[in-house]
């Protein structure tokens, strides 16, 4: 009774009495029902606010209350036929609390709800009973309550100026609704990542700043970890740390308000946009926030420990674009010293010291030729890799290998290009040969010998592309091209250094024998490369590939013996033997993948699945994950190098690792989404869980002894 | 063939280029590789700890190893945990978790001097006045306990199974409200989450966004 009595009081005060005593033993909260009519209009809508003085350093909450507290609520118990809408919020302010963080209004607020009275309402006098309740905390929390009353009339529409100032000042704190900007909410690989798009946000970090998100739901995000900002014209990206429900990914939309200071000119003025924010979806091509960046002031908590970026910095994914962009370049120019890459890019090279000392501009123009083709090749791929991800497919790097046709047609092409060096036969203008004068053909032949140089190399993923590539597998279509473009760049940058200084290759011998013989040498590794081919045939399709397989070669080998003769019966022999190469390749290509991978044959290692890793683990054991494919390099040096190390060998059994080999030679799903939540772009991946729980170490695509026995160390250690 | 050589020494020169390219690599990701931080989420192994108890022991989880042991984070000034030991329903799941031969776990990481913060003493007393008897209550003032099981609320529970894996973590039941009415018909997820782990059954319901009182921690 005297709540209501206070109550009835506090109707009576004008809205500008704010500054009202508290008594230091509470209540916390001085509460008010107040509407925006003393007078409604049958059929009409209007707003009812509970208005809150809140006593200094005490706040309530909001409708996310953030880590702890609770959602003031408002009960209106009205007339039949009357109706009431959802509250209307102000935007909220984030209070941290050590390492927790509420959101919420401090000195006062009003939260209204629309209400409607039906048309055929009495006119009359009016009494609305209301029951509000709320937890109000400082440093310790209070849930208080109260029943209140608002008096009305029905009959002429009539303002009631002191709630109508209220209400109008709520809805001037509360965000616009959905729509003026646009967002997405995505997984990235170590953080969950909001982006936003839309004319509120022009000017970027010159007109926006303290941008913070607010969202509806209180298990999106973990409230507490820096939001981490990065602000373009018309667009921003928060880097936040994922709560319970977008722990593994966004599966649907999540509502929620951005705050944010917007200058113009000298004035500043706080904004608030309601977003709604699709799963899955990047609205904005923005590069994360450097993680070294102060949280901006607007991150709520700013608890001292950031897990957002504990224990996921060996990640390769969280890389900048500068530095992916440098690692491909990196991992290009390495690309050239593949061993089936290698003989193809010295013989384009031996064509220029043929050529040595006469028309040093064709040269140049050959060389940047030779250029555009290696990069465009890659620009192609890129594309096709983008568009497959696009559709949704699983797009990792080296995918294009786990076709056995892809697989066989390589081993064909290494096996031509070896028959072509050891001089079975030539091709009229050869790719090697640019001295037959016929300038078109020679330009032709660059272009395609770097439409080559890429084919044959894209078996040999370097250790430094794998970093690269899963950046760019993560980012919007143009950061990721721009990517591959350095691949491509790196790939051509010394053959076209070398067609700009031929000076460069003034140690050699003036073109004689020895050229000839230095291209018949270079055969070899090509058969080499072929063997190794046909070897991820046999894992992928079993003998009958093989078989097919080699029958392939040797058709190419008789059609190319019988291109080299002369005469019509020796063209239509080759042209036969063509067909016959293409019918076995296509053979081949249709046998179905058999399971039998050679890599679970080692008795140490058994075949992962997660279930598996997750029952070593739940025995308390360390797991150590190798994720590896017949056809990738990288991954069999490590396994007959740092792997197959007596040190690490011991290490592994002293410690009782459970050990866990997934064979990604043929398509898996599993394999492919594990991989993409590591932040993977393929094979090598290596993962080693720690004995104690937790998120697992990732290790370099190229591992040395040491670098696993002291990750074993760490994942043991206490 | 002196050539030959010539273009192999180059090459191996270019060899050796790369590899201390990739060694230099391998190197900058490794050190880049911080150590693992274990997520207290459920199906994650549960963080290890040692405090001291009221009792005047020192307790670590692995003691319990083979024990289900429920952690309840609380601050009995709470009006969140008030409704909870006013109305019986921690102290009623202590008994059972004591019948069924769980360890009660009760942690308080109130800093001194914040709300809820006691003395040993007092602890013990408390539990005596609500007729709570929980296996151990845990001196947490540093709040390291709390940090590391990322507690936010009391009441915070935590159901950590035999093999140490978390198998619940959230709030104690489906009301969040510090209105004792609001016991009435309420979804106990602790209660449903042990019945469940008791029958073999994986938990249902097996994480919830806590509710109550912000942990006191230092700084709060």
């Amino acid at each position: 009774m005297i709540r209501l009595l206070a109550a009835l009081a506090a109707l009576v005060i004008s809205a500008t009495a704010s500054a009202q005593e508290f008594s230091p033993d509470g209540p916390w909260v001085h509460p008010r029902l107040t509407a925006a009519r003393a007078s409604v209009a049958p059929g009409e809508t209007f707003y009812i606010a509970l208005h809150q003085d809140i006593a200094p350093g005490w706040h309530t909450y909001w409708r996310n209350p953030g880590d702890s507290g609770l959602p003031t609520e408002l009960d209106l118990t009205l007339p039949e036929g009357w109706s009431v809408g959802e509250m209307v919020w102000p935007a909220p302010k984030a209070y941290p609390l050590g390492p927790l963080t509420n959101y919420g209004y401090s000195n006062g607020v009003t939260l209204p709800v629309p209400v409607t009275v039906p048309a055929d309402a009495a006119p009359g006098r009016l009494e609305i009973p209301a029951y509000a309740s709320w937890l109000v905390c400082e440093d310790i929390c209070v849930p208080e309550d109260a029943h209140l009353t608002l008096t009305l009339d029905v009959g002429d529409s009539r303002p009631d100026r002191a709630g109508a100032a209220l209400i109008a000042a709520a809805f001037d704190a509360a965000p616009e609704p959905a729509g003026a900007v646009q967002a997405g909410l995505a997984r990235g690989p170590d953080s969950l990542v909001l982006t936003l798009a839309g004319g509120p946000l022009d000017g970027g970090a010159d007109a926006v700043s303290d941008l913070a998100f607010f969202p509806f739901n209180p298990s999106v995000i973990d409230h507490a970890a820096p939001q981490r900002v990065a602000l373009g014209d018309g667009e921003a990206r928060l880097d936040l740390r994922p709560g319970r429900l977008t722990r593994q990914a966004v599966t649907e939309a999540y509502g929620g308000v951005i705050t944010f200071d917007h200058h113009d000119g000298g004035e500043t003025r706080r904004m608030a946009y309601t977003i709604d924010a699709r799963p899955g979806a990047q609205v904005s091509d923005l590069a994360a926030a450097a993680a070294t960046s102060a949280p901006a002031s607007g991150t709520p908590g700013g608890a001292p420990d950031t897990p957002s970026t504990a224990g996921s910095g060996g990640s390769p994914s969280g890389i900048s674009f500068l530095q992916a962009a440098l690692f491909a370049l990196v991992g290009g120019l390495i690309l050239n010293l593949m061993p089936c890459v290698f003989p193809v890019l010295s013989m384009k090279a031996m064509t220029l010291v043929e050529q040595r000392g006469i028309e040093r501009a064709e040269g140049r123009l050959l060389g940047l030729i030779f250029g555009a083709g290696v990069i465009l090749t890659f620009l192609a791929l890129g594309a096709v890799f983008l568009a497959v991800r696009a559709a949704g497919g699983e797009a990792s790097w080296g995918m294009q290998l786990q076709a056995p046709g892809v697989v066989a047609g390589l081993a064909l092409l290494m096996f031509l290009i070896a028959l072509n060096f050891l001089g079975v036969f030539e091709i009229g203008t050869s790719l090697q040969s640019v001295g037959s004068g016929v300038r078109d053909s020679g330009r032709r032949g660059a272009f395609f010998t770097g439409v080559l140089a890429v084919f044959v190399a894209a078996p040999c993923i370097a250790p430094f592309m794998a970093g690269a590539l899963a950046y760019a597998l993560t980012q919007p279509p143009h950061v990721a091209l721009a990517v591959f473009g350095f691949l491509g760049v790196g790939l051509a940058l010394p053959f076209v250094i070398v067609a700009f200084y031929p000076a460069l290759l003034g140690f050699l011998p003036k073109p004689g024998a020895w050229m000839i013989r230095l291209r018949q040498v270079l055969a070899f590794p090509m058969f080499g490369a072929a063997i190794w081919l046909v070897w991820v045939l046999a894992a992928q399709t079993g003998p009958n590939g093989v078989l097919w397989a080699l029958i392939m070669l040797l058709a190419a080998g008789f059609a190319s013996w019988a291109f080299s003769m002369r005469g019509v019966t020796a063209r239509v022999t080759a042209m036969a033997a063509a067909v016959l190469t293409a019918g076995l390749l296509y053979n081949a290509a249709i046998q179905p993948t058999v399971s039998a991978a050679p890599s679970s044959t080692d008795a140490r290692w058994a075949d992962w699945s997660p279930e598996a890793v997750q029952a070593a683990r739940s025995e308390g054991r360390a797991v150590f994950v190798d994720f590896t494919a017949a056809w990738c390099v990288t991954c069999q040096v490590n396994k007959v190098g740092a792997l197959s190390d007596r040190q690490v060998i011991d290490a592994f059994a002293a410690h009782d690792v459970a050990l866990f080999r997934a064979d990604f030679t043929n398509r898996d799903r599993r394999i492919a989404d594990t991989l993409a939540q590591h932040g993977a772009a393929g094979v090598p991946l290596y993962l080693m869980y720690p004995a104690g729980g937790g998120t697992p170490d990732i290790l370099p695509p190229l591992l040395t002894g040491t670098i696993v026995t002291r990750a074993v160390d760490r994942a043991v250690s206490p | 063939m002196k050539t030959a050589a010539n273009t192999i020494s180059v090459n191996r020169r270019h060899l050796v280029l790369g590899a201390s390219l990739f060694a230099a690599t391998a190197l900058a990701i490794a050190s880049f590789t911080g150590i693992a931080k274990a997520d207290p989420f459920p199906g994650n192994p549960a963080p290890a700890f040692t405090g001291a108890t009221a009792a005047g022991e020192t307790v670590s989880l692995s003691d319990f190893a083979g024990q289900t042991v429920i952690l309840e984070w609380t601050n009995h000034d709470c009006p969140f945990v008030v409704k909870h030991y006013d109305g019986a329903v921690i102290p009623g799941l202590q008994a059972r978790a004591a019948a069924e031969g769980h360890v009660w776990l009760q942690i308080i990481s109130s800093f001194p001097g914040t709300q809820g913060h006691v003395s040993a003493e007092r602890a013990i007393e408390l539990n005596d006045e609500r007729g709570a008897a929980p296996t151990h209550v845990i001196l947490d003032e540093s709040g390291d306990i709390g940090r590391a099981y990322e507690a936010r609320t009391t009441p915070h529970m935590f159901i950590i199974d035999g093999e140490g894996v978390i198998q619940y973590a959230g709030a104690i039941d489906d009301q969040p409200s510090a209105n004792p009415a609001s016991l009435d018909g309420a979804l106990n997820y602790v209660s449903q989450a042990l019945d469940e782990l008791a029958a073999g059954e994986p938990v249902s319901v097996p994480e919830t966004q806590p509710y109550g009182c912000s942990v006191k921690y230092e700084g709060a």
